[in-house]
């Protein structure tokens, strides 16, 4: 039927075209040949042959329909349609004299077995080209390659492709047996002129491309698409493509293509068809991620044996689908698991997927470790002790929940369970030093000093050299105020490392904490004694100048409080007469009477001092240095000493140091929190470095580090300091800025008052949080706003909440614009939500007020039981 | 990331001598001058299973999927492995198929 219906179109088609003139349809024909349209060429050249008889008589039409024959012919050949593309010759051929025999037509006939008109070409000689005599001769070459016995008997015995078919063919056996001396002298026999030279020259290619695939890539190059040669050259160039695109590439490949790149590669068979297969679920790795696991699931189960049993096992349960909630139901073939296998599988799962109330983690790998442990009934090799042990070790070494500043020692706490598997993760694997480590620096810090000198000194038995144990040991020692035990510790190791300074600066510390205790207490002879023993660690060793210094105003002062009064009274004041008439001595011996925890106007009274004003630049430099020092020592300081400190740099000639100092300060006077100081610090910078936005964090970082807060155009300026920052890649200044800029902007920096009253705060991930409900009550209390906004007028309420200015200005805005009803519906909602993110916080009480308003999707309306 | 006993085309159970082995003769092949992204894979490869402990805790807490690709060279190192055991492996065709090729066959 279909058929029918193409005959009719082309019928009628014909008789449209036979209308026309002849100049015309020769003209539509020749344009169709040069658009490559082969085939309409040919359909309206050979009816205007039929047809015009004028035509017929003129050769133009009749060469145009060769060269539409040639087009169409080369187009079959590259299909691989090459008995389709002879016919085609063959048209071609029987067009007349007129048309010279084509040598492709040749070429193809030697192809499908007929050497006739390829000979014929050959014999001809010096009356063909060099070009054509190398192609044809290259052809012959190939067929005689590829086994044609005919045709080497037909060629004359001087003839080259026959004399040289000898040593190609050895070459071919010598290079598929690899026998590199004989390939090597059978195409030592090849002569560069000789129709076998790509030949030689694929063969080389072939040889070099195992050791050097670059070299052999270059090599490749040289021979032409058009070359007898060339389908091998194509898979050649594919087995040296990296494994992605070797994948695409034999996709597009004929089969003995495929299977030449893959032998060249050193795959087996059943490797092509994996490769294949791989390729038909896509490499790439999106592929991989976008749920196709069952389709590589399958692949790795049909290809076991060449992947290997084992392997495939183990990935296999990496492709398993997820089971988010312990109670789910289990995948496809779980039972077929072993236990431990099912026991990992869940851990997986669990460490994905943890929350309060689904899967617990500990447990799961606890059961991981059971399982292994109980899987070896006639005992447990290294290598599974190992495991049980890096599993008991997981719920630690993925949370690092023993890391914790404030240690839980609630039984059921996960810090007390992280920490029971670890002490059981050392009988199966007692040679980890990290584990050891970790379990005695959590029990310190959660005061077990008997358990941390339990695992302590089953460490030390097993590393009594080891720096880290010693260090270890020595912090133990001194958190027990085993002095005497941590010196004995601290020599070891520095006769281990003698310029270990941080084990001197340990003890100097510790000895200091321990006068403070005494001077407590106090015991002035026995504070004196601590400064003694930490003196005498301090020594001559270099790079402890200024704990040496501190040590000596230290003992200055004690010897004036406990020991003489005139002659440390005496000995400080030559101590302060050194240090110049600068502030430096003063600030060194505020200082030092800080961190005896003394009181600092009983000792300036002792000394007869006043407040002074630092006055000169390197009087404040050297200030600045001297407590970026102290600041390395310790990170505890009282609040007189910072009340001394702020009056001694009030009015200090900031305008005086340059930039890097400027910067360096403000960081020192942050860290000490000398705010007031910090923001002259700044200001100073910002009149010389206008909107500097590290100046900027500064200024306003001081400003408002403990209360108030910024106005709408202050916070105006943090964002533009924040915008040029990272317009300048500063990224730490630019980090800063935002986190400033956060913590002022209502909602931490959710779109402000005057967004979209439709929003709905339970469709984003966040809700509001305390930061919310901080901007929204001050420290008046969420239960007391809600209350608040029922019962009194709504301006009223909000100027009680203590909320910014600038906030409820914008808030007072969306009344006037929407109705107070919405606004106080809105806030209601905004509240509601920002406890609900408070754990901590008190919870609003159900309103019973007029105004009462209950939102559907407010968490406390829910009664769960 | 790609399985890093395959990047350093290595056995699961291969030793800590082994990984060694490997990783020196990957860095010789991709100095990090010349081919500085293969240089990081094999060194990343190589920090991953270094000890018995990385190679152990590999098989217990990876669960990314395997790549396709990893199909691949498992199936290369597998056949190395498995064919050093009984014949070496060969990756020379048949003359008969270049012969093939030779007369048109693709």
């Amino acid at each position: 039927m279909a058929k029918k219906r193409k005959k009719q179109a082309h019928r009628s088609t014909a008789k449209a075209t036979a209308t026309q003139s002849p100049e015309a349809r020769e003209s539509e024909a020749l344009q169709a040949l040069e658009a490559g349209r082969y085939r309409d060429a040919i359909a309206a050249l050979k009816a205007l042959l039929k047809d015009d008889a004028a035509s017929k008589r003129g050769a133009a039409p009749r060469l145009a329909l060769a060269e539409a024959y040639a087009g169409r012919a080369r187009e079959l050949s590259d299909k691989g349609m090459l008995k389709e593309a002879l016919v085609i010759w063959e048209n071609r051929a029987a067009l007349g004299p007129e048309v010279p025999p084509a040598l492709e037509h040749s070429l193809l006939c030697l192809r499908l077995g007929d050497h006739a008109p390829a000979l014929r070409h050959w014999s001809r000689g010096e009356a063909l080209s060099r070009a054509e005599r190398e192609r044809i001769g290259e052809q012959l070459a190939a067929a005689v390659l590829a086994g044609d016995e005919p045709l080497l008997k037909q060629l004359a015995a001087d003839d080259p492709v026959r004399r040289h078919a000898e040593p190609a063919r050895a070459a071919l056996d010598a290079y598929c047996a690899n026998d590199a001396v004989a390939l090597e002298a059978a195409l030592a026999q090849i002569p560069f002129r000789s129709p076998y030279r790509t030949w030689a020259l694929l063969l080389k290619a072939l040889a070099r491309a195992e050791r050097e695939p670059q070299a052999a890539r270059e090599m490749l190059k040289r021979l032409d698409d058009d070359s007898a040669f060339a389908p091998l050259r194509r898979a050649a160039e594919m087995a040296l493509l990296d494994d992605a695109d070797l994948i695409g590439a034999l996709q597009r490949a004929g089969p003995r293509q495929a299977e030449l790149a893959a032998r060249l590669r050193g795959w087996s068979p059943q490797q092509l068809e994996l490769a294949r297969a791989l390729a038909a679920i896509g490499t790439d790795s999106s592929a991989a991620k976008s749920g196709d696991h069952q389709a590589l699931q399958r692949l790795l189960q049909r290809h076991r044996d060449l992947l290997g049993a084992d392997w495939v096992q183990q990935v296999s349960l990496r492709l398993l689908p997820p089971i988010p909630e312990p109670w789910d139901r289990r995948p496809k073939g779980w039972n077929a698991l072993s236990p431990q296998e099912r026991a990992l599988v869940e851990a997986w799962n669990a460490e994905t997927h943890h929350n309060a109330y689904g899967w617990d983690l500990p447990e799961a790998w606890e059961r991981v470790a059971m399982t292994l442990a109980e899987a070896s009934k006639t005992g447990v090799d290294q290598e599974r002790a190992l495991a049980i042990a890096l599993a008991l070790r997981r719920f630690d070494a993925r949370f690092r929940v023993l890391e914790t500043d404030q240690p839980d020692l609630d039984p059921d706490s996960p810090e007390t369970i992280a920490a029971g598997q670890l002490e059981r993760s050392l009988e199966w694997d007692p040679e980890h030093c990290e584990t050891y480590l970790r379990l005695i620096r959590w029990y310190r810090g959660a005061d077990r000093l008997k358990d941390a000198r339990r695992i302590l000194s089953a460490a030390q038995a097993r590393w009594p050299r080891d720096m880290a144990v010693l260090e270890a040991a020595m912090q133990t020692a001194l958190a027990s105020n085993a002095f005497k035990k941590a010196a004995g510790l601290a020599r070891q190791m520095l006769d281990i490392d003698p310029i270990n300074n941080s084990v001197r600066q340990q003890l100097v510390k510790a000895h200091l904490q321990h006068a403070a205790k005494q001077v407590r207490n106090r015991r002035g002879d026995l504070a004196l004694k601590e400064i003694g023993e930490a003196r005498a660690w301090v020594g001559r060793a270099a790079g402890l100048e200024s704990l040496r210094e501190r040590l000596r105003w230290i003992d200055g002062v004690l010897q004036m409080i406990y020991v003489e009064r005139e002659a440390g009274r005496a000995r400080l004041l030559e101590q302060l007469e050194q240090r110049g008439e600068g502030m430096l001595g003063r600030v060194e011996l505020m200082l030092a009477i800080d961190l005896l925890g003394l009181r600092q106007d009983q000792t300036a009274e002792l000394l007869g001092l006043r407040v002074g004003k630092v006055r000169e630049r390197d009087d404040l430099l050297a200030i600045i240095t001297q407590l970026r020092h102290f600041l390395e020592q310790t990170d505890r300081f009282t609040v007189r000493l910072i009340e001394q400190l702020q009056a001694m740099l009030k009015g200090a000639p900031w305008k005086r140091l340059e930039r890097p100092e400027l910067e360096l300060a403000c960081e020192t006077l942050g860290r000490m929190q000398l705010n007031a100081a910090r923001q002259e610090a700044a200001r100073a910078a910002l009149k010389r470095w206008a909107r500097t936005p590290v100046f900027e964090y500064h200024l306003y970082a001081a400003k408002y580090a403990k209360s108030g807060h910024p106005s709408a155009k202050e916070l105006e300026r943090m964002q533009e300091a924040l915008t040029r920052a990272q317009e300048a890649g500063d990224m730490r200044v630019a980090n800063r800025l935002r986190e400033l800029v956060q913590e002022f902007l209502p909602f931490g920096g959710l779109p402000g008052p005057g967004f979209d009253p439709d929003f709905d705060l339970d469709e984003e991930e966040d809700g509001p949080s305390a930061e919310v409900a901080a901007a929204l009550t001050g420290a008046f209390g969420l239960d007391r706003l809600l209350d608040a906004l029922r019962r009194k007028p709504l301006k009223q309420a909000l100027k009680e909440t203590n909320m910014p200015k600038f906030l409820r200005d914008d808030f007072l805005a969306i009344a006037r614009e929407e109705g107070e009803e919405v606004l106080v519906a809105l806030l209601e909602e905004m509240v509601s939500g920002a406890a609900a993110s408070l754990d901590d916080a008190p919870q609003p009480r159900p309103a019973s007020g007029q105004r009462k308003r209950t939102s559907k999707k407010n968490p406390f309306n829910v009664d769960l039981f | 990331m790609s399985d890093p006993f395959l990047t350093l085309g290595i056995d699961p159970d291969a030793d800590d001598a082994a990984v060694e082995a490997a990783y020196r003769s990957a860095i010789k092949r991709n100095p990090p001058d010349r081919e500085p992204a293969a240089f990081r894979a094999v060194r990343e490869a190589y920090e991953r299973v270094r000890t018995q402990r990385d190679r152990i805790a590999y098989r217990l807490f990876e669960t990314e999927p395997p790549q396709p690709l990893d199909l691949l060279r498992r199936a290369e190192a597998h056949g190395r492995a498995v064919a050093s055991d009984s014949e070496p492996v060969t990756n020379r065709p048949e003359p008969e198929l270049i012969k093939a090729l030779l007369r048109g066959e693709h």
